[in-house]
């Protein structure tokens, strides 16, 4: 033992542990960030998708406590839904926005809104859609392409998804006109 | 006897056993390192879980926008949404329209900072909201609608009673009041969403400042 060095009574915090656990927790505050949505394991996608068959049209139940599909689900919204998977075919989504607070939205399985088209105040949108797989961007020479003049071409990121519908619950008496506009709504697969 | 052995030892030269100082810094380095190696775990998985938590759950000014109790995740629902937004709606489980399209503001505090909460009546009171559509409903803290026997979950553009005036008072209560009652049952923690129509795209900065102010404010009447 150094004799010119005295014996520490008490344990030392040295500054390096500081300034290194800052840093770490720099580190495990990104990781832990990102991690977070594969974290948890109500997607909110997959729940939708569990609740309709693919490649159809499907109209909700008017969302109450007893069916209710996924958290803060607008209690005053009707919703249409349709589970797609553009990995096999592209599919073709037409759909009408009669008035304001209608929306019409393409998600990606991790939920993002890759497409939204919002109704207008006395003014009714028509909706004509073709979805394409991913990393078809250049769809002028395919197929799918040339069989869909007048379709907006949207493609998806990621094959599969939900498109929603959204309408406004204005009360039992316009219940018939929304149904009715909402079962106008379509989303088919186009095999070539 | 062996003391007499011990002191000739020493006299030849025989160094002696360290003692009490080194069995002191043996025990000094191991608290020694106890101690840096538990601060270091603190504050790298503490503070750095911790500092991640807060900001999925409440946001910071450079995602969120707030207005009195109100909050909105500016990215809510796109592609290019920073990490803590995409984390804040996986955490809750909502699959929110694009912020282009819809903005939705929660509130889960009162004016005075107070958590919402079902054994407390309050009011929201507003001047009318500048938007195509609206809708302001109440949920519970894991976004569940309160089931009630009025069938009662939320209140819009169109079936809110406003005032001479454009204004209008949306109580939340157990039980049932005159006027726009939203019924809270014995749900525990609130959390009210209002959904609005984005303004345009080209809105003036008047027209998004003033798309801010019509939020409701959130006063506490009473509790039991």
């Amino acid at each position: 033992m150094d004799q010119s060095e005295p014996a520490r009574r008490y344990p030392k915090l040295r500054l390096r542990t500081l300034l290194l656990a800052t840093i770490a927790a720099g580190i495990v505050h990104v990781c832990v960030t990102f991690a977070w949505p594969l974290l948890f394991s109500t997607n909110v996608v997959a729940q939708l998708m569990t609740a309709v068959p693919p490649n159809i049209m499907r109209v909700l139940p008017p969302t109450s406590p007893k069916s209710q599909v996924i958290a803060f689900q607008g209690p005053d919204l009707r919703y249409a839904v349709c589970r797609f998977d553009v990995s096999e075919a592209a599919y073709v989504v037409r759909a009408v926005l009669p008035e304001a607070g209608w929306t019409f939205s393409v998600h990606n399985r991790a939920g993002d809104s890759i497409y939204v088209v919002t109704g207008q105040d006395q003014r009714r949108t028509d909706i004509a859609v073709l979805l394409l797989p991913p990393g078809d961007r250049f769809v002028g020479i395919l197929p799918e392409a040339r069989l869909s003049a007048g379709l907006a071409q949207v493609a998806m990121p990621t094959s599969d998804g939900v498109i929603l519908i959204r309408a406004p619950n204005k009360g039992t008496a316009y219940q018939a006109e929304v149904m009715a506009e909402l079962s106008k709504a379509s989303c088919t697969p186009k095999r070539s | 006897m062996a003391i007499d052995a011990f002191k000739s030892l020493s006299r030849v030269g025989v160094p002696r056993l360290p003692k009490m100082a080194g069995l002191r810094s043996i025990v000094v380095g191991a608290f020694d390192a106890l101690l840096n190696v538990g601060v270091f775990c603190l504050i790298a998985f503490g503070f750095g879980i911790w500092s991640s938590w807060v900001l999925v759950e409440r946001g910071a000014t450079l995602m969120t926008k707030s207005s009195g109790a109100w909050t909105m995740w500016d990215s809510a629902g796109r592609p290019d949404a920073d990490p803590y937004t995409r984390a804040h709606f996986a955490r809750i489980g909502s699959m929110p329209l694009s912020s282009t399209a819809q903005h939705t503001w929660e509130a889960r505090i009162d004016d005075e900072g107070q958590t919402l909460h079902s054994s407390c009546e309050y009011a929201l009171q507003g001047d009318g909201l500048d938007a195509d559509w609206w809708s302001l409903a109440v949920f519970d803290e894991k976004g569940r609608l309160i089931n009630n026997a009025a069938e009662r979950y939320a209140y819009n553009a169109r079936t809110i009673a406003l005032g001479a005036d454009g204004s209008y008072i949306v109580t939340l209560a157990r039980d049932a009041r005159p006027g726009n009652w939203l019924p809270t049952g014995g749900a525990g923690r609130l959390v009210l969403v209002l959904s609005r129509s984005a303004p345009r795209p080209n809105a003036t900065t008047a027209e998004l400042q003033a798309a801010l102010r019509g939020l409701p404010a959130i006063s506490r009447i009473a509790c039991r």
